[in-house]
């Protein structure tokens, strides 16, 4: 088996909690823009990742699209998004990721 | 509590090793520090974040041990960059429970031997895996979305955040354990490479391999050794694991909880503390430090530093040894800070406070979720 970063299993097995973040949009309470990227990442750098407030949670996802519409207490909109490819065999990963309305 | 003391201390100096292994390492720190002590250790706490992944080696209780010739038990403690500071915590309660009356604590990380993009990666392993380095988030990047937050909501200027690494690579020019000795200015912090935005490179601490250890004592033997410096308090506190988790992004609760818990053990407030070694991991850590630690209301951290207080001849300086920005070797970081404040109380630090008494240390884990705060006095 390839490393694996994470459970790709419980993110496919969270459906409750996609349907949770996919109910409606949310605030970015804040944000960065990622330059110099963790392993795996490298090539989708820069990105923004930003805190955003759903509802009565938080979550922390990247946010596409233009890096200059990204600011605090912009509204988003979730979004499903191809997150990266994972080790040689590049089974791809799927994500959430969020878009500035 | 029965009254503890650090009577031995000893360090290497923070930089890349390349020709030294983590247990050259640690052995240099360790032996120092038996060294200045003159006592034998009953305990070895050994504080490390990620030597499996840095250097593929575990079991670095074995391996510290081995290496100073100590046949004594000795167990590593893990909390990542505050693995130090817990190893330190944990000798001090393994003495004040009576079981042993001198141990030591040694932190030692080994960090250069991985690409830049590798060793990134292993220390987000601090993170939340699953909430926050899943999508690509760094520590530089945890960071800076609590000072994106931070300086939109107390409109704190990237000039005024720049002070901080101006200010501590000028303490650090005279430390001989230092991995920079050179000055930068506010513009050099401007212009240097954006990293996660709003840090830039100079306000991060660098990626640096160093061993730090203290030998601790019970108050019997304390009194045989020269210059022994009293343990006051040592508290930890814990947080969420992942920033989005917590009550408010620009408060690190866990250095709320600990130094209350600290002043309260050592019957102190913050204006009888003379000087502080704290976690400046990013410049913003060391902002959220003088309001955590009780030295500042929230929000009005900068005016400590727009005023000179934080600064060498202030009333509160913060990192007269430069602090982690010349050198953040993780797992050692947090005795590393003892070290510094043990050679202000005992009057022999590179940048003296006069009159210095009373030091704090402040060593945090991941972005918080660990914190430990440690209270000290000499003994002049």
């Amino acid at each position: 088996m390839p490393h694996r970063s994470s459970v790709p299993l419980k993110w496919r097995q969270s459906r409750r909690n996609y349907q949770k973040i996919h109910a409606g949009t949310g605030t970015i309470l804040s944000f960065t823009i990622i330059r110099t990227a963790p392993a795996g990442f490298g090539s989708c750098a820069p990105y923004a990742v930003a805190v955003i407030a759903v509802g009565n949670e938080n979550v922390t996802a990247q946010v596409v699209g233009p890096l200059e519409k990204v600011r605090i207490g912009a509204e988003v909109m979730p979004v499903f998004r191809k997150m990266f490819e994972n080790g040689a065999s590049g089974v791809i990963e799927y994500a959430t990721k969020f878009e500035v309305l | 509590m029965r009254k503890i003391a650090v009577v031995g201390i000893g360090q290497t100096k923070s930089g890349e090793h390349w020709g030294s292994s983590l247990r050259d390492l640690a052995k240099e720190a360790g032996k120092a520090a038996l060294q200045d002590a003159g006592l034998n250790p009953q305990a070895l706490f050994v504080g490390n974040m990620s030597a499996g992944r840095f250097a593929g080696q575990e079991h670095l209780g074995a391996l510290v041990a081995d290496t100073l010739g100590l046949r004594v038990p000795s167990t590593r403690v893990e909390g990542a960059c505050a693995s130090g500071a817990l190893a330190f915590r944990k000798a001090c309660l393994a003495i004040a429970s009576g079981r042993y009356d001198v141990a030591m604590a040694l932190g030692v990380e080994k960090m250069t031997d991985l690409p830049t993009e590798e060793a990134v990666t292993s220390l987000m392993a601090a993170g939340d895996q699953e909430q926050e380095a899943s999508v690509g988030l760094t520590f530089s990047g945890v960071f800076a979305l609590i000072a994106n937050l931070y300086m939109n909501r107390y409109k704190l200027s990237r000039e005024e955040l720049a002070l901080i690494p101006v200010k501590n690579h000028k303490n650090g020019v005279n430390n001989p354990y230092a991995q920079f000795n050179f000055e930068v200015t506010v513009d050099d912090v401007l212009k240097s490479p954006l990293i996660a935005d709003p840090l830039r490179l100079l306000d991060c601490s660098p990626i640096s391999d160093g061993s730090a250890a203290v030998v601790l004592a019970s108050e019997a033997f304390a009194r045989q050794c020269k210059d022994p410096v009293w343990v006051l308090a040592s508290e930890q506190a814990t947080d969420a694991l992942a920033l989005q988790n917590r009550k408010d992004l620009c408060t690190l609760g866990s250095v709320v909880q600990a130094s209350k818990e600290a002043y309260a053990r050592a019957g102190l407030a913050p204006k009888d503390i003379d000087l502080v070694e704290a976690h400046d991991c990013f410049s913003i850590a060391e902002l959220l430090a003088y309001e955590d630690l009780g030295f500042s209301e929230k929000g009005w951290g900068k005016e400590l530093l727009i005023s000179g207080e934080v600064c060498i001849g202030g009333s509160i300086p913060f990192n007269p040894s430069g602090g982690l920005k010349l050198g953040h070797p993780v797992g050692a970081t947090g005795i590393k800070q003892i070290n510094e404040v043990v050679k202000q109380l005992r009057g022999c630090a590179a940048n003296q406070i006069r009159g210095a008494r009373t030091g704090m240390t402040q060593n945090l884990g991941g972005s918080g979720a660990t914190a430990v705060v440690s209270i000290f006095r000499g003994d002049a």
